[in-house]
């Protein structure tokens, strides 16, 4: 159960980056009604194919682009959203797992716009995509110089995994470096999976 | 108009503006959902594994040789459907699709599945992703050649089991490895696969031809290549029998009939059909 304390305040590219966990993983909280969702402290899964499909939602800012996509297969959430409304997973079709994914990208990109505006930039978001994990290949960057990239699992109270990924390519390192966010402080544990941060 | 009123045409715009996106995007997200569905039906097996084996996409053909649904392909490897054996001759095709050396892009060879009586023909392409170039992965599809193998040892067993001789000449009218073991009863020898028809049919009896006999088994060596009309306006006059001489009776032998039938590929002799018949001596 997550417990707020005092906000602590973090700056520039850790700031965007904890600014994107903390809205995926309230996402999923919120989205699969999972108050137990976490990022757990192992490491990733091989890449940079972490799931059958993914979940795409692209914002635009003027100082970054930024990208959210969570990787999924499609029987983790089917037993989420039969779990979700009681119903076995036989009842639970394609489509509506694709809508459930669609929406969890939504509620993330939504809460990464509202705070983007919260701090005085404005922000538009895409629709979110699905398409197929494997896609990744095709747009997967290493070390470029103006991007933040950041990958990390997402394990729901059952144990399920997903996992979620931001790119950021920045269009204004200036503005980027000038971002403060007041992360809310949570007792929930490490949001990390890297060590970085302890906020949730 | 007002100031507000602007302002409101303007938000009308940029909303149009917006739904146009959202419907371009809509549509071209399901396009390729539908469009990713053409490989995960193929019959052929398809999959795209790392340099290590790992597989990173896969087709429900392909899945069902690991006995898996199609999402549970992600992680697994493509060494797992091979047999040790198999797995050495797939590395090493693998290093010469890599080879900067050799030319070829794509590589294409024949591997049975392991602990099935199955037969694959695997066709390997390496490329690299856009982003990343230092990272290379391999597209390979899979044809079941099974039923196909199945047929050809069918057809072969009756092929071989014929109650009379038959063989096939292919190019340099070499015989081809496979022909009826009544061949080699006829001709009184095992080594009958890859020699030459005039040599294995023609020579030991050559002196019991006529000039006429001995022009007519000459024709054969010229009608390889010969279309479907020049092959019908000659074949009358291909010789129809040869002397196959005792070797344990000196000046002894029997005479042997002859029948021949093209095998056309693009309307062209390619090889030939023999029939050989025993006669009495």
């Amino acid at each position: 159960m997550q417990t707020e304390t005092t906000p602590s305040v973090l700056e520039g590219q850790d700031a965007i980056r904890a600014l994107i966990r903390v809205s995926l993983v309230e996402g999923l909280r919120q989205r699969g009604k999972d108050e137990g969702v976490l990022i757990p402290p192992e490491p990733l899964p091989p890449g940079p194919v972490y799931g059958h499909w993914q979940s795409v939602i692209f914002l635009l800012s003027p100082i970054m682009r930024i990208t959210l996509k969570v990787f999924f297969d499609s029987h983790v959430s089917r037993a989420q959203l039969a779990r979700i409304f009681h119903r076995p997973l036989a009842d639970i079709k394609d489509a509506l797992v694709y809508d459930h994914m669609r929406e969890l990208l939504n509620i993330a990109g939504g809460s990464v716009k509202r705070f983007l505006e919260g701090e005085g930039i404005p922000a538009g978001t895409s629709l979110p995509l699905i398409t197929r994990g494997f896609d990744e290949i095709f747009f997967s960057v290493a070390n470029r110089k103006d991007s933040i990239v950041d990958y990390f699992p997402l394990r729901c109270t059952d144990d399920s995994q997903f996992v979620a990924g931001m790119r950021v390519d920045v269009i204004d390192w200036k503005g980027v470096n000038a971002f403060r966010w007041n992360a809310p402080q949570t007792e929930a544990g490490a949001l990390s999976n890297d060590g970085g941060m302890d906020f949730l | 108009m007002s100031s507000s009123q602007n302002e409101s045409s303007l938000r009308l715009k940029e909303n149009r503006y917006l739904q146009a996106s959202h419907h371009i995007i809509q549509w071209l997200e399901e396009s390729k959902l539908k469009s990713d569905t053409f490989i995960d039906e193929s019959v052929e097996a398809f999959c795209v594994i790392e340099k290590s084996g790992r597989i990173v996409r896969g087709n429900r053909t392909f899945a069902r040789l690991l006995d898996v649904d199609m999402e549970q392909l992600l992680n697994r490897n493509f060494n797992e459907i091979l047999s040790p054996a198999g797995q050495s001759v797939f590395a090493e095709k693998i290093r010469f699709v890599r080879d900067p050396d050799t030319e070829a892009t794509t590589v294409e060879f024949e591997l049975p599945i392991a602990h099935r009586a199955m037969t694959f023909l695997w066709s390997v392409r390496e490329f690299t992703c856009q982003a990343d170039p230092r990272q290379r992965f391999y597209a390979i599809s899979g044809r079941d050649l099974s039923r196909l193998r199945q047929s050809e040892e069918r057809f072969s067993t009756i092929y071989e089991n014929l109650p009379v001789g038959v063989l096939q000449v292919e190019a340099a009218l070499r015989v081809a490895p496979n022909y009826s073991r009544r061949t080699e009863t006829i001709l009184g020898t095992r080594d009958i696969a890859g020699r030459n028809l005039m040599v294995l049919l023609f020579r030991s009896g050559w002196e019991r031809l006529s000039d006429e006999e001995r022009t007519q088994a000459q024709l054969l060596e010229v009608v390889l290549g010969y279309s479907d009309r020049q092959f019908d306006a000659i074949k009358g006059k291909l010789l129809r029998r040869a002397f196959l001489p005792d070797p344990a009776k000196p000046g002894e032998g029997r005479w042997v009939t002859l029948t021949y039938a093209p095998i056309m590929q693009d309307q062209v002799v390619r090889g030939l059909l023999v029939v050989l018949h025993d006669r009495a001596p």
